[in-house]
């Protein structure tokens, strides 16, 4: 399945460069337009492929990992099935990147990582904390201070 | 040569070299965090510095992540990084029967002995090399990159067709922008933020720590025990016996750095395999020998050394972490290759001697700490998961002050999280996004010179040399994997990227 995925991600992506290589002048344009020819047949390649081999991609690495020896952290009953974890985590960093211009780097961080530490089912308040507290502060001095990037300020400016 | 010593011998350089070592170290030991994916955070922290300080953190960085690894393999059984796979062989079973501390010290100090040998064969050979190389001209250039880029096949392992396609995508996203010889902007489609390309180092970013992330947290696992750690430090006439071990395991792993594409822990495991075939006591590996430590060992951290000869002298990364150090040495306004010994010299003897720095910080952090480290351990997964994201985001972001970048981070570490779901490997991307544009420069470069005719390529000695290679490099893994298929039934090998 992931590998029909792919194979079609693959393709639609070198499709649109040889589409949109169409109007660029002829020396800037074989190139890509080389690339792109190639990958696609790779990708049709892959989709055949696909086709005798089944689903056997994503199986494998999901025995791997539960190959791994290794206990539970200790966490609490987790809020949502294992399968959905990532998506969690993709929707959280989604949100940190969404908030940071708006909230300010000083307050989208605490909230992200504490939102995080709760979403994935973290049990010991007190290292959350302080783990919340060092990593925004220690960010914010080595980047703001160190090395004068202007983090955003958010919100802070209005105070 | 008195003024990289001069640059060296002074307190910032010195305290970045410990601080790198010693996060070098923690990065290395924790299971799921890569040299890779460190180095890569720390790029945007030497954006603002000196070329000299930056380079340092990074080696630095490199080889403490190298022989941090040993910690989790010896004490968990599960490699920190790739580096530390073979070193599970013999370093866990030690562990096992007592000898836990026995194990990290041998890898200890075969680590600083590998270090130290590559970073001499380092220093030996890559002036040389940049002497040669600097006759390049275009045709040889275009060579030397196909060669690089031959190199995919091998990182792919068995599957090849989806490296290939990997490192074309790599390739073409690298074609966003600016073009190299026209300066005619494609396929940015009116985004001003695309017009000088996509960043290299959000991409990295995104391709190695959200990616790891997004693996991370579907285990949370804490890795099994921390035994009580058992055992004695090896001792001066320990080691002594390992004289042939170290010096042989040195050679293969500089010469398998150097050589593109092989990497970190198939150097150990031949150097694994060859202290067994020299050994008198073959039956003993695996269970717990120390011979196979310092294999591994000092296998693996030479391969550091080897592993910058390619990228100095010819501007070619052999893996992952030297593609990395590629981007890093561009934002430093820096172009890898010949030029960069003849007009830096004292830069590139000075970063020399930072690589000899780390490996004696981490011999000295190493023996200080050797029974304190293995608590790095206990870190929780899900906490420095987050910890990850919030440095990859302001990294990003640090890079052009852009937000523009914290998204390429993001689109990235969703298009690395599907690779991994599919084995496609996605060090392949990487080599496809640095050495594209070399690629095509040479090749419009050539043929502006040849007036069109391809036959520049083969009718000059070094071109047709390299080409050659790069053909060779190509095919030795699809035909090796065409007879050992035939052979026998296909094993399952486990990929830690």
């Amino acid at each position: 399945m992931i590998d029909k995925f792919l194979a079609v991600a693959f393709s639609i992506f070198s499709l649109f460069i040889i589409l949109a290589s169409l109007n660029l002048p002829a020396e800037s344009r074989w190139y890509p337009q080389v690339l792109a020819f190639l990958l696609l047949l790779l990708a049709v390649m892959l989709f055949i492929s696909s086709l005798r081999h089944g689903h056997k991609g994503m199986k494998e690495l999901e025995d791997a990992e539960n190959d791994r020896n290794g206990l539970p952290e200790n966490l609490r009953e987790p809020l949502i099935n294992q399968r959905m974890r990532p998506l969690l985590g993709f929707i959280l960093v989604f949100l940190y990147m969404v908030l940071i211009p708006l909230l300010g780097f000083l307050i989208a961080t605490p909230l992200f990582i504490l939102a995080w530490g709760y979403g994935f089912g973290y049990v010991r308040p007190k290292t959350l904390v302080l783990t919340t507290v060092t990593v925004t502060v220690a960010t914010y001095l080595v980047f703001s201070m160190l090395l004068n990037v202007p983090l955003p300020d958010g919100l802070l400016v209005a105070l | 040569m008195e003024l990289a010593f001069a640059m060296i011998f002074n307190p910032e350089i010195i305290l970045i070299i410990l601080l790198g070592t010693a996060l070098g170290i923690f990065i290395g030991a924790l299971p799921g965090l890569t040299s890779t994916m460190g180095v890569a955070l720390a790029v945007p922290l030497t954006f603002g510095m000196e070329p000299l300080p930056g380079l340092a953190l990074l080696g630095a960085l490199f080889c403490g992540s190298v022989y941090g690894s040993s910690l989790s393999a010896i004490l968990v059984n599960t490699p920190g990084t790739p580096a530390g796979a073979a070193t599970v062989l013999d370093g866990f079973p030690m562990a096992q029967k007592g000898r836990a501390v026995d194990a990290l010290g041998y890898a200890l100090f075969g680590s600083f002995f590998g270090g130290v040998f590559s970073v001499m064969a380092l220093w030996l050979a890559a002036p040389a090399l940049a002497k040669f190389a600097l006759r390049f001209g275009p045709p040889e250039y275009f060579s030397v990159v196909l060669f690089g880029i031959s190199i995919i096949s091998a990182l792919s392992g068995k599957n090849l067709l989806k490296g290939l396609s990997a490192g074309l995508l790599g390739m073409l996203i690298a074609t966003i922008g600016f073009d190299p010889v026209n300066g005619y902007p494609r396929f940015a489609n009116g985004i001003m933020d695309l017009y000088g390309g996509v960043e290299i180092v959000p991409a990295l970013i995104g391709l190695f720590s959200i990616t790891q992330v997004l693996v991370m947290i579907k285990q949370a696992k804490l890795p099994s025990t921390v035994e009580k750690l058992l055992g004695k430090v090896p001792t001066f006439t320990d080691l002594r016996r390992q004289i042939g071990n170290f010096i042989r395991s040195s050679i293969i792993g500089t010469i398998i750095g150097i050589l593109p594409g092989a990497g970190v822990s198939i150097a150990a495991f031949i150097s694994y395999n060859e202290a067994m075939r020299f050994s008198p006591n073959k039956e003993e590996f695996g269970k717990g020998i120390p011979d196979g430590v310092v294999a591994t060992e000092t296998a693996n951290n030479s391969v550091v050394g080897g592993a910058m000869v390619p990228l100095l002298t010819l501007g070619i990364p052999g893996d992952a972490v030297a593609a990395v150090f590629l981007g890093a040495l561009a934002m430093q306004g820096l172009r890898p290759g010949p030029f960069l010994f003849r007009d830096q010299a004292p830069l590139m003897y000075a970063f020399f001697l930072t690589l000899l720095l780390a490996n004696i910080a981490f011999l000295v952090l190493g023996r200080a700490g050797i029974r304190v480290f293995p608590r790095i351990l206990t870190v929780s997964p899900t906490l420095l998961a987050s910890t990850i994201i919030v440095l990859g985001t302001v990294g990003s972001y640090a890079i052009r002050n852009s937000f523009f970048d914290v998204w390429v981070a993001l689109i990235f570490g969703v298009i690395g999280y599907f690779f991994r779901l599919g084995n496609v490997p996605v060090a392949p991307v990487v080599l496809g996004i640095v050495l594209g544009p070399m690629l095509e420069q040479a090749v419009q470069q050539s043929l502006l010179l040849s007036k069109g005719n391809l036959s520049i390529f083969l009718s000059r000695p070094i071109s047709l040399a390299f080409i050659f290679l790069a053909v060779i490099t190509f095919l030795t893994p699809i035909i090796h994997e065409q007879l050992s298929g035939r052979r026998k039934p296909r094993t399952k090998v486990i990929k830690i990227q």
